[in-house]
């Protein structure tokens, strides 16, 4: 974007100010102080890229300012920024900022500086510009990265110096230590060698010791030969004293104490048998609570017989009860049939064959005369009739009974009795009616039945009775022999029959006890006849002991003498005289040796130099691990170089290539920009010698941040946007301030700037460089 | 004619460490060496089931570094519970020092010396073999030991010598060659040094046993030793019988497509019950990352779900996305700069790790004690990690 032409209408101290044509290339402003410089730079400033109001700078904005800008784009459109007040308008809708993205403070810090602006180049070297413009595509993690390998370097192997800390270096440490270590303990093979031939040297002088002890062992063995065979002696003497006073002994039977042992063991255990006999005895005897088992004994058959009818005994007993009960019953029934009329006699003597009734419903029955009573009966009823019509009752009461009277005393008639002499012959009264007759005999017939089954019952308890009696009368015959008290028949045959067993066992018990105590007499007997020479056991325990002393005696007395015999030494000689004894040089030479044999069997088992050599078996392998991590490092940092140098050496950032060929203008050659691409630091190569930022003069840096804000403004945006510098060079020598104006000239080929200046030598240096001058006045 | 059976074995090395373990459980470390005296207690075992006439043992029984009296002592130990006759030819590794000739070795146990030696062993059979041998006397000789060894044409005979077999003439450790070998009345040449086992030629048997115990992954498989049965002066059968107590294996995981989870479910899965793993993480993911920055815990949370041990993690894994090395921008730079570097020669690649005082006075030897392979994958390692960095500062 190039600005044609400004008209100010007003604006701070102008009024109605128009500038332009203004050359799209290099233009200088110059003029006095006060003369409109500044004013023309704050209107272009702010109208292109409204700010909001800011003090102190001058001029200040007010509601009154007014002008207009006449602009065309870098694609040939013209367009006019209109300012009225704070109202700026773009006669294409869009203003600069817009078109180029640049925001006002930008603009204001890279684009229209003044001489404060030069010492400023944290504008474009830090945040999104120094990312954007002052590194290569990628790079812009580089310092971060780069960073990231050196500490990890460092934390394996510092660079300048080992160091036992940490990592590598104290891996080296500890394997220098376990180095020593592992030297220490192998050491012990030249150890154990040394021990071997103290080994081999203790051997030898043992044998010899060995040797010179055998020799002295032999004589001390001589010598304590002789003290033995004196000694010997002396006790054989002490023997034969002792065998004084034991004639006794002569006495003892051979077997010693045997057989009386075995005797009184003998008559101990008869004893204890007869005593357990007895006891059995007496317990059967009480199981007989009482009763004779003498008696019972006696009387087993008979009890085994009854014990046999026990049930006969019981079944006797439940028949009588029936029969007798059937008998009772029987009686009842006889009773009530002979209750109607029936007498015994009748029952007793009555015909009650068939033919009695046969001839009974045959034979004539006797009839009554009834002529007379029915003569009575009439004249009666007219009585009767009579007494009703007089009314007196009495008297007809009279005639009826009268009546009946007579009737009832009337004769019979004749043959009437023939039925009744036939019936009574027959054994039945004779006013017995013909029509009973088959009834009566039939009744007769039953009693007779149940009397004779009465009597039969009644026989047959009668024999039960019998039975019973006979088994009671025999079981209280044995009963009283064996004398045990009378309970009831089934419990006292069956008590009897239990007593049988005991009586039996009873019976062998008595054999036993006495068998028993027949052979404890004779173990006894036995005893005292062994006994009889000794007069008692003490005194046969006393012979015996004194036999055995004696025994002892005489054999220790045999075995001395065989002793002294095979010993074959004169104890009339003198004794041999001990010799030096080397046990004790033997015993320190063993102890010597033992400590020798231990102490290379520690070394042969000694399991430490393993333990190290696995140990630096294992920080070596650590070792190897964390140095081929290193080694990683090592070749990242030295990719990560290579590579940078190499894109920087053929791709520096084209701010830093465009502002090196600015200063390269500027300082005549002198100096040289270039960016590091591991801190995208900015540095100055002067011939062979780099400049970091601190170390440059106050004007180097002035050039070198005119250098790259102009690079920076040149690439910030697609759309170039015009530079206004106010009197930057003002700070410059005359040799720098010409050099500014080459680089700036150069620039401005590029993009269009317009410098203000009240320095008469650099106005005189941007003619001389082909830039325009506008003559600044108010 | 003799008929016989013997055992041959090699390289023991006994009380030895093991190396590439990233794992910092030092039971791990102490297993492991223990695992060396395990191995030979069942070659022992082999040879008492083997009803084994002698053994023979080619050098290399200790490590000179790590013996100690202990070491020694429990080697006796194991001889001493053999009743039948061992030979030895000590090794670069093992040259006798004074005070081991303290410890002494059971009397059944025939120790060469540094002169050829030939020995007639008569066995209970009656039949004789012959055992020619000969020791290492310092670590480093270029004197050929297997040539100054002899035969019997009427007797079978075992040549023992540690010996590095066709290797370059400048070999420090008793360069010898096979054509020279063949033409010895030797029938079988019992060697070691050499820890990978191979047969270099049969009638006369030229045999390297291998050690008897893996010490780090790159000595992976099976480890033991030989069982020659010999009828009629003939080998009949060669027998190798594994007796390692921990075998070394390298495990292929991929990431890709994987979540952590299913991750190390997968590896853990891989692993068996005696096995010694390092886990070679490949493919591209997301997991990349996180296996990158915590291998340790990584490594610890596949162990505690596996049923070997896991020693170490390589990290040949690439993120989900590279950036490639054409473009403009840094990060691009950065990846064209490591490719280039990863082709750096040797030398110049340890000067960029080493580049200041401190590094090159302490780490230097370290990183030029690593394979070309290993270095690589420092700068593979270096640059995925750098991205990644880029990655996640833009996030």
């Amino acid at each position: 974007m190039i600005i044609e032409a400004v008209r100010i209408r007003l604006f701070g101290k102008a009024v109605n100010k128009d500038y332009g044509p203004i050359s799209p290339g290099l233009t200088v402003c110059y003029g006095e102080n006060e003369s409109g410089k500044t004013t023309l730079k704050e209107f272009i400033r702010t109208t292109l890229f409204k700010t909001g109001k800011r003090k102190n700078v001058y001029p200040q904005t007010s509601a009154s300012d007014s002008g207009e800008i006449d602009c065309i784009t870098d694609s040939g459109k013209r367009f006019t920024v209109t300012r009225s007040g704070s109202k700026i308008v773009s006669s294409i809708g869009m203003m600069p900022s817009d078109i180029s993205g640049v925001d006002p403070d930008i603009y204001r810090s890279v684009y229209a500086m003044g001489p404060e602006d030069l010492i400023d180049t944290d504008a474009v070297e830090s945040g999104d510009i120094k990312r954007r413009f002052l590194t290569v595509p990628g790079g812009e993690n580089m310092p971060q990265i780069s960073e990231s390998i050196n500490i990890g370097m460092e934390d394996l192997l510092r660079p300048e110096k080992m160091t036992s800390i940490k990592g590598i270096g104290k891996l080296f440490d500890d394997i220098r230590e376990n180095g020593e270590a592992i030297k220490a303990a192998r050491s012990k093979g030249p150890e154990y060698e040394r021990l071997a031939a103290d080994e081999g040297r203790i051997v030898a002088e043992l044998s010899a010791l060995k040797e010179k002890k055998a020799e002295a062992d032999t004589v001390r063995a001589n010598i304590k030969a002789y003290e033995k065979q004196e000694m010997n002696l002396k006790e054989y003497g002490e023997l034969e004293i002792s065998l004084d006073g034991m004639a006794d002994a002569n006495r003892a039977p051979p077997e010693g104490m045997g057989r009386y042992n075995e005797l009184m063991a003998s008559e101990i255990a008869l004893r204890k048998s007869m005593q357990s006999a007895d006891e059995k005895l007496a317990s059967l005897v009480k199981e007989m609570g009482g009763a004779s088992s003498d008696a019972v004994m006696r009387n087993e058959e008979k009890i085994r017989s009854l014990n046999e009818n026990i049930g006969s005994y019981l079944s006797a007993t439940s028949d009588m009860e029936a029969a007798d009960g059937s008998a009772s019953r029987l009686d009842e029934e006889v009773a009530a049939l002979t209750g109607n009329g029936l007498s015994p006699e009748t029952v007793r003597n009555a015909d009650t064959g068939r033919g009695t009734i046969e001839r009974a419903s045959v034979t004539e029955m006797p009839k009554k005369n009834y002529v007379p009573a029915l003569a009575l009966l009439a004249l009666a009823s007219v009585c009767a009739m009579a007494a009703f019509v007089s009314g007196v009752p009495y008297i007809y009461a009279a005639s009826v009974v009268a009546l009946a009277a007579i009737y009832f005393v009337l004769p019979k008639r004749g043959p009437e009795d023939g039925f009744s002499d036939f019936i009574s012959s027959r054994g039945f009264p004779r006013d017995t009616r013909r029509e009973d007759v088959a009834g009566l005999c039939e009744k007769i017939d039953r009693i007779r039945a149940l009397e004779q089954k009465r009597d039969s019952e009644l026989q047959r308890a009668s024999n039960m009775r019998a039975k019973i009696a006979r088994l009671e009368t025999e079981l209280a015959s044995v009963a009283s022999e064996a004398g045990i008290g009378r309970g009831s028949f089934e419990s006292d045959v069956r008590r009897l029959n239990a007593l049988i067993t005991i009586s039996s066992s009873i019976s062998e018990a008595k054999t036993t006890a006495e068998e028993a105590r027949s052979e404890h007499q004779r173990a006894k007997n036995s005893l005292g006849e062994y006994l009889e020479p000794y007069g008692s056991a003490e005194e046969l325990e006393r012979i015996v002991d004194l036999k055995k002393k004696k025994d002892e005696i005489e054999n220790k007395m045999e075995n001395i003498k065989k002793i002294m015999g095979s010993a074959g030494i004169d104890t009339g000689s003198e004794a041999p005289m001990p010799p030096d004894d080397p046990a004790e040089e033997i015993d320190e030479k063993q102890r010597e040796l033992g400590k020798i044999i231990s102490q290379k069997d520690a070394i042969l088992r000694d399991a430490e130099t393993e333990r190290l050599l696995d140990e630096r078996s294992s920080l070596s392998a650590e070792l190897d691990s964390e140095i081929r991590k290193w080694g990683v490092l090592s070749l990242e940092r030295y990719i990560a170089d290579m590579a940078c140098d190499d894109i920087y050496e053929n791709m520096q950032p084209q701010v830093i290539r465009t502002a090196d060929r600015y200063l390269d203008m500027m300082t005549g050659g002198l100096y040289r920009m270039e960016s590091n691409p591991r801190t995208k630091d900015v540095s100055i190569r002067g011939g062979t010698e780099v400049k970091a930022k601190g170390q440059w003069s106050s004007g180097l840096a002035g050039q070198v941040c005119l250098s790259l804000k102009l690079a920076v403004a040149k690439e910030l945006s697609e759309e170039k946007l015009p530079i206004l510098l106010d009197d930057v060079l003002l700070v410059f020598d005359s040799e720098r301030k010409l050099g500014a104006c080459r680089a700036l000239s150069e620039a401005a080929k590029d993009m269009q700037i317009v410098f203000f200046t009240c320095d008469l030598e650099t106005c005189g240096f941007m003619k001389q460089v082909g830039a325009d001058l506008i003559e600044m006045s108010l | 004619m003799s008929d016989f059976k013997f055992i041959h074995c090699a390289d023991l090395h006994l009380g030895s460490r093991f190396a590439g373990i990233r794992s910092r459980d030092r039971d791990l470390a102490k297993r492991m060496a223990e695992s060396t005296f395990s191995s030979f207690s069942k070659i022992a075992d082999l040879a008492r089931s083997e009803n084994a006439d002698f053994m023979v043992i080619s050098g290399d029984v200790f490590d000179k570094e790590n013996i100690t009296p202990r070491t020694r002592f429990r080697f006796a130990e194991i001889l001493g519970g053999l009743d039948i006759p061992c030979f030895i030819a000590w090794g670069n590794h093992d040259h006798t020092t004074s005070w081991e000739d303290d410890i002494p070795l059971p009397t059944n146990v025939h120790e060469f010396g540094g002169e050829p030696e030939r020995f007639m062993l008569e066995l209970k059979n009656g039949d004789r073999v012959e055992i020619s041998g000969i020791s290492f006397t310092s670590r480093n000789t270029n004197e050929d030991l297997a040539i100054k060894l002899e035969g019997s044409r009427d007797v079978f005979t075992v040549g023992c010598v540690h010996c590095d077999v066709d290797s370059s003439d400048a070999s420090a450790y008793a360069p010898a060659r096979l054509v020279d070998m063949i033409e010895k009345d030797i029938d079988y040449w019992a060697l070691g040094h050499i820890h990978k086992r191979a047969v270099l030629h049969e009638r006369p048997y030229v045999v390297y046993p291998g050690n008897t115990q893996g010490k780090s992954i790159k000595e992976s498989g099976e480890k033991g030793a030989y069982v020659v049965k010999v009828v009629s002066d003939t080998v009949k059968e060669l027998r190798f019988v594994p007796t390692q107590e921990i075998i070394w294996e390298t495990i292929e995981a991929d990431i890709t497509g994987r979540d952590f989870r299913s991750f190390i479910d997968s590896v853990s899965s891989m692993i068996e019950k005696n096995s010694v793993v390092r886990i070679a993480v490949k493919g591209r993911g997301a997991l990349d990352k996180m296996i990158r920055s915590e291998p340790d815990e990584i490594l610890k949370a596949i162990q505690e779900r596996s049923a070997g041990t896991v020693a170490d993690i390589e990290v040949l894994s690439k993120p989900e996305s590279m950036p490639s090395a054409g473009g403009k921008d840094l990060v691009s730079k950065v990846a064209s700069v490591a490719d280039s570097v990863m082709m750096m020669e040797r030398d110049r690649l340890i000067g960029a790790i080493c580049s200041t005082a401190t590094s090159k006075k302490y780490l230097q030897k370290h990183f030029e004690s690593m394979s070309d392979e290993e270095l690589r994958n420092l700068v593979g390692d270096a640059k995925v990690r750098l991205l990644e960095r880029f990655s996640e500062a833009s996030e």
